[in-house]
């Protein structure tokens, strides 16, 4: 099933969105606006604790009722769906959660009788994300990395047309993580709106077509990870030659930069870098907190 | 209906996994060891009222608590409040495959009991609706134990409350204690149970009993899809 929109082209839509748990002090969420469009993947990240996974329970309608604001998934108010819209909304969880005492297939087996729609075959979808020949294990004996990959399974049994994936490469080797990012992206060729929650800003920088960064409840940004980078970065290039020598230029008018001619044409180059912000960078300063080295 | 009757499957081959059948199987072959102990033939009525009173007690308030803690700690209410799914189907198929369990059960103890020679429409209609009735009450005190301490402590609490109609059974309660402590639907439990291992029990006592968890049945049903939609499918949010 491919992305229902609404007239706009919009699959999600947030108007001012606040939110506070029950008996907390302070909201979770303020005043949050953003739109998704139909066909891209869109991230929302932002430190631990910022409200990235409470504004991912809005969405899902895990959390049904927010203090203030207007949420429209498929063209329909969040409030007005009930659990059909799950045939057309696919949900990964960042933890594992599976009935442990039953197998791979067996487990999705079990959630795909759940559906009205039409399913995947529970062993094509275990070998596309890498679990084939695990599918008559017990999924108690699974690594974690390997029950991480079977929530992407669950999550993408049904076909959804709206997938969202809560740090769906959390716990895999570079290997792993690679293939289900290819996969993720296909799943976007194929016209399918992915929502992706992590503070992974390599795999926010190699999926996301837009990014939205959320600190403190409120969203403090919102574009693509290119135009965030260039945005936050310098207009410059550092061209450093095998001798050491080292020299800056900003990036207008360079083909006309006869200093930077000249110093390309002294020696051989070890490396031209552009000076344009990374996404960890783009993290820092716009939500004001430190990136743990490392963190998923 | 199809979704209900998958989930029913589904429930029953977890809590064979589980080892749910095993351990009822075991309290079953505790109770009938008792039966076949006591040198009485057939065994007094009231006596084999309480030995298959036992099953909905065990079965309806424990394992049902601990399948639904086993999902909670799982985490696997949560992935299935993101599935279509109603709550009405997975709270159904709950009710039904506890109730054939423990109904199952009492029945073997039922007919060993009396030698077979028990009321089976009654006997069936008793073990079915004090079943899902035990299974709702324990529905209720799993979905607001916050852990496994909490439903133990709950399970305590409720037991002592459950229990105390034995004694409006046995006629030895005051009058307007004995009046108040029928409204517990375990005294009805207790009164069908009997009709059902006689003969020729008063039909009016059964039919009172009958309709009494009925309405507990009717109630906590509209309650327990209440709990999961507040406390279970949404983790109260």
């Amino acid at each position: 099933m491919n992305n229902p929109t609404d007239e706009t082209g919009e699959v999600i839509s947030v108007q001012n969105l606040s939110y506070t748990y029950p008996r907390a002090a302070s909201p979770a969420l303020t005043g949050i606006s953003l739109q998704v469009r139909a066909g891209e993947i869109f991230g929302l990240l932002g430190p631990s604790g910022a409200g990235k996974s409470t504004l991912q329970r809005v969405l899902t309608r895990q959390i049904r009722h927010f203090t203030q604001g207007e949420v429209q998934v498929l063209g329909r108010d969040i409030r007005d769906w009930d659990q059909r819209l799950y045939e057309r909304v696919g949900v990964g969880f960042e933890l594992p959660n599976h009935y442990l005492r039953l197998t791979g297939r067996e487990n999705l087996r079990f959630f795909s009788r759940l559906y009205r729609s039409p399913t995947r075959k529970p062993q094509e979808v275990l070998d596309l994300v890498g679990l084939g020949e695990a599918a008559d294990k017990r999924v108690a004996d699974y690594s974690k990395g390997m029950q991480v990959r079977l929530n992407f399974a669950r999550a993408i049994l049904h076909d959804p047309g709206l997938l969202f994936l809560d740090e769906p490469t959390t716990g895999l080797d570079p290997t792993t993580s690679a293939a289900l990012k290819a996969v993720i992206l296909r799943l976007r060729d194929e016209g399918k709106t992915i929502i992706l929650t992590t503070h992974n800003m390599y795999d926010a920088d190699e999926l996301c077509d837009r990014v939205g960064f959320i600190a403190q409840g409120k969203l403090t940004s919102l574009d693509s990870p290119q135009n965030l980078k260039q945005a936050h970065g310098e207009r410059r290039v550092e061209v450093t030659l095998v001798d050491g020598r080292s020299e800056g230029f900003a990036l207008d008018g360079i083909g006309e930069n006869a200093a930077f001619r000249s110093l390309l044409q002294a020696g051989p180059v070890r490396s031209i870098h552009s000076s344009e912000a990374s996404l960890d960078q783009v993290f820092r300063i716009v939500t004001g907190t430190e990136l743990a080295r490392g963190a998923n | 209906m199809r979704r209900l009757a998958s989930m029913v499957a589904w429930d029953i081959g977890l809590q064979i996994r589980s080892h749910f059948y095993t351990a009822t199987a075991l309290t079953t072959a505790v109770i009938v060891g008792l039966i076949f102990l006591i040198p009485l033939d057939p065994l007094p009525a009231q006596f084999a009222t309480l030995l298959v009173f036992v099953d909905p007690a065990v079965v309806g308030l424990t394992l049902v608590g601990a399948a639904v803690l086993m999902e909670k700690g799982a985490n696997t209410l949560a992935a299935l409040g993101v599935t279509p799914m109603p709550g009405w189907v997975y709270v159904g198929a709950k009710i039904i495959s506890f109730t054939l369990l423990g109904g199952l059960s009492g029945l073997i103890i039922a007919v060993l009991a009396m030698r077979g020679g028990i009321n089976y429409p009654v006997m069936l209609a008793a073990l079915t609706l004090s079943n899902a009735v035990a299974v709702l009450i324990g529905f209720a005190l799993v979905t607001r134990a916050r852990s496994v301490n909490g439903f133990i402590v709950n399970i305590m609490l409720a037991s002592i409350v459950l229990i105390l109609p034995v004694i409006a059974y046995f006629d030895l309660a005051p009058p307007v204690v004995g009046a108040l402590l029928k409204l517990i639907p375990t005294y009805a439990m207790l009164v069908l149970i009997e009709a059902g291992l006689s003969q020729d029990a008063s039909p009016v006592g059964a039919i009172a009993a009958m309709v009494w968890l009925s309405l507990w049945t009717v109630a906590g049903w509209f309650w327990a899809l209440r709990q999961y939609h507040r406390q279970l499918a949404t983790g109260g949010l």
